[in-house]
């Protein structure tokens, strides 16, 4: 029984190899022609940005040291992202690293602060009561990406809003773009709770290859 | 019925094919990341304190007279520093007088900065306001009196406070932090008659 399967098989297998063999020959084109494309070449692109400040100044962060001075501050820093690469690129922008740090606390801190350490980090209040936004630029008129508080739960909102609201930053070999951060903290959002607060963070700009 | 071996081979047909479908999917695609670091954003601090001339070390009780009689005085000084890093306005002042409104009332006080007089009138309408730089200190003298022979100031006490406190109104904004130091007072008299 089981030498008669093995022969339906093998003979199924004989039957489509020769079926195959025959077909293959028999439906060859007789007709030839070749070109020949001289001295072709592949050459690999490259993906690169820079990152200045505005008229190609050299980029700088955003510090400040007197926050709480007076009543409302604001400020903020504007980037120009340019490809030098040789491919396009879709730009992406997200905050990493967003630490609020308590810096201990001073008499009239203590007395309605209950977290006091020195650094402390993430026990300062300070991030929860500066208000940051993003604008992109990229030709035409600012666009407003991203609107957030510097609270340390808050780091993900910039990529997520980046995500919905930029749409499809592609960034074309040698174009600029401009991205602008801006804070500001209101009279109302702080008391002493916040004094020695500081608030640290990286922002990251990552350029992706896209399909050309 | 099919070999063993067939089946294994069929199998790892399957495995590879999966391997090439999902390796289409992970394409190595090119990035370039650039970090604006260390961004800083810092808020900055107000604080007084009201330290004893003589050491340094922390006042918060002034004058404690007792027995007081029309002509007698005492004299007490405190230093305060602005230990924040904001040169501040800082008024002093009295605030929150109790007790017997004869003796309250007729309680004087003469202030000295640098053995200059900055006030010399009733303890009760007292208010000095001067700007002290930040890390720096202001000395003041203080001298209390009692010039009334008015015999209705006879056994009573007064009690009050010098509030020592920043001010939030500068440059035409509100500065949301303050602080502000207490020196408490007590004052007794004694007997006399007229």
């Amino acid at each position: 029984m089981n030498n008669q399967k093995l022969v339906v098989i093998k003979s199924i297998l004989v039957i489509a190899i020769t079926v195959s063999v025959a077909g293959f020959a028999l439906t060859q084109s007789l007709f030839r022609d070749t070109e020949k494309s001289e001295q072709s070449t592949f050459v690999v692109g490259t993906l690169d940005m820079s990152v200045d400040g505005t008229n190609g100044s050299q980029a700088e962060n955003i510090t400040v040291t007197n926050l709480g001075a007076s009543g409302a501050q604001s400020g903020g820093k504007t980037w120009q992202i340019q490809n030098v690469g040789t491919l396009p690129g879709k730009l992406f922008l997200h905050v990493q690293n967003l630490i609020n740090y308590e810096n201990g606390c001073n008499d009239p801190e203590q007395v309605v602060d209950l977290t006091c350490d020195d650094p402390g980090p993430n026990q300062g209040e300070l991030g929860g009561a500066i208000r940051a936004s993003v604008t992109f630029k990229q030709g035409g008129a600012q666009k407003p990406v991203v609107s957030s508080s510097l609270a340390t739960p808050n780091a993900v909102q910039f990529a997520e809003q980046w995500e919905q609201y930029a749409g499809e930053v592609i960034i074309q070999p040698g174009e600029i773009a401009e991205v602008t951060f801006e804070w500001s903290i209101e009279e109302s959002s702080y008391q002493n709770e916040i004094q020695s607060d500081s608030v640290m963070f990286d922002i990251v700009f990552d350029l992706k290859q896209v399909a050309l | 019925m099919i070999p063993r071996s067939w089946s294994f081979s069929a199998k790892l047909c399957l495995l590879a094919a999966f391997v090439i479908v999902l390796s289409q999917a992970t394409d190595a695609d090119l990035l370039d990341r650039e970090v604006i670091s260390m961004n800083t954003l810092r808020a900055t601090t107000v604080d007084l304190s009201t330290l004893d001339t003589a050491n340094n070390s922390q006042k918060s009780f002034f004058f404690n007279i007792q027995g007081l009689i029309p002509g007698g005085f005492q004299v007490n000084s405190v230093r305060i520093k602005n230990d924040g890093e904001l040169d501040m306005m800082v008024a002093v002042s009295t605030q929150d007088t109790t007790g017997s409104s004869a003796l309250c009332s007729a309680l004087e006080l003469k202030v000295l900065k640098n053995w200059q007089s900055v006030y010399d009138s009733e303890l009760s309408s007292f208010s000095y306001d001067t700007t002290i730089v930040a890390g720096q200190t202001e000395d003041l003298v203080f001298a209390v009196r009692l010039t009334s022979p008015d015999t209705a100031a006879v056994a009573t006490t007064c009690a009050f406070n010098f509030i020592v406190a920043t001010t939030q109104e500068a440059g035409g904004g509100t500065i949301r932090f303050k602080d502000e130091e207490l020196l408490q007072n007590q004052v007794a008299t004694g007997s006399w008659s007229n």
